[in-house]
């Protein structure tokens, strides 16, 4: 949990233009913001922007915040549109690989050998079609390793809204790519 | 594995990499903390300059719609209630009235006949009752 000053505190004082306040908030939510808007983009420059324009998006807004309701949620919900609307102007749809296909085939890969960088790009791929909610719950607790409560507090979910959405997330990518997974622990072991 | 189950989690080593510095590497972070807030000092300084500014009308309106809508959904079933309870009171019939009379002798006919203050013998209650024509057409 959070040490310091409450967000509302922090979210009020900052409504006043108290620069500490607002650096606060950034120092507390800067990072998991940067994991939410990673969840929708793959370009490091274009997260690290995202997640800024998130918070300057966040201070221009902030005098509609109410501060009797949780400051984490309505942060995200700014992220994600942010996010979103980066992602819809940057989205270019690539042709399956015959990795891919085969993959999805259930079919035996093309060579014995997978690599693991070409599964890595396939996973990261199968990511990027997760619905947007499980893919970021997916991505903040397998990925950055972020506790469940805290991405359910982030997300305004419960936690069990979120662990169901990992679960089906996991369940998705592994039956997606299961062939390939089996190919690489056969390789390791 | 039941489908119920959580799958296990995927291999790290297949999970693409956290496109995040890792956690240790304060540098970077200071300075995104420094670039956000070298970004923030304009607006900062609009609210100081102006304290916390007066919310519009129709920001006010969108935050307070929903107490507005309970309370009125709150008046609204408090005036259903109290109509059904006024109802309830208008309907109810004084003691002594006929009509709950009837339904308190259940059936005896005498107490009937004594609803409508006629004092009757039980068996020739029972006779007139009998006598009814709707009671004409029963099996006996």
């Amino acid at each position: 949990m959070t040490k310091g000053p409450a967000d509302s505190e922090l979210a009020q004082r900052t409504q006043a233009g108290d620069r500490d306040a607002f650096e606060l908030l950034a120092r507390r939510y800067l990072r998991p913001i940067h994991s939410v808007v990673a969840s929708f983009l793959s370009e490091r420059a274009e997260i690290e922007d995202a997640a800024q324009e998130t918070f300057l998006r966040a201070l221009d807004r902030i005098q509609t915040f109410d501060p009797d309701r949780p400051f984490a949620p309505w942060l995200y919900q700014i992220a994600r549109n942010v996010a979103r609307n980066r992602r819809k102007r940057g989205r270019r749809e690539e042709p399956l690989s015959d990795i891919e296909r085969s993959a999805a085939s259930g079919e035996p890969a093309p060579s014995a050998r997978v690599e693991r960088d070409e599964l890595r790009r396939l996973l990261a791929a199968a990511i990027d079609e997760l619905p947007q909610q499980r893919r970021t719950a997916f991505t903040l607790t397998d990925i950055e390793e972020y506790p469940m409560t805290e991405v359910a507090r982030l997300m305004g979910l419960s936690a069990g809204t979120v662990r169901s959405h990992v679960h089906h997330a996991r369940r998705a990518l592994r039956d997606r790519l299961s062939p390939l997974l089996e190919n690489q622990k056969r390789d390791d072991e | 594995m039941n489908r119920n189950d959580t799958p296990e989690k995927l291999p790290r080593e297949s999970l693409p990499d956290s496109p995040i510095a890792p956690p240790e590497n304060r540098v970077y972070w200071e300075a995104r903390i420094q670039q956000l807030m070298t970004a923030a000092e304009p607006a900062l300084a609009r609210y100081r300059r102006h304290g916390a500014e007066p919310m519009a009308w129709w920001h006010a309106l969108a935050q307070s719609w929903r107490p507005a809508m309970a309370g009125g959904l709150a008046l609204a079933a408090g005036v259903l209630l109290a109509l059904v309870v006024g109802a309830g009171e208008r309907t109810a019939p004084p003691p002594g009235d006929p009509a709950l009379a009837a339904v308190v002798s259940d059936g005896e006919p005498a107490a009937l006949w004594a609803a409508v203050d006629r004092e009757a013998d039980p068996v020739l209650a029972l006779i007139a009752l009998d006598a009814e024509p709707e009671a004409e057409g029963e099996i006996r």
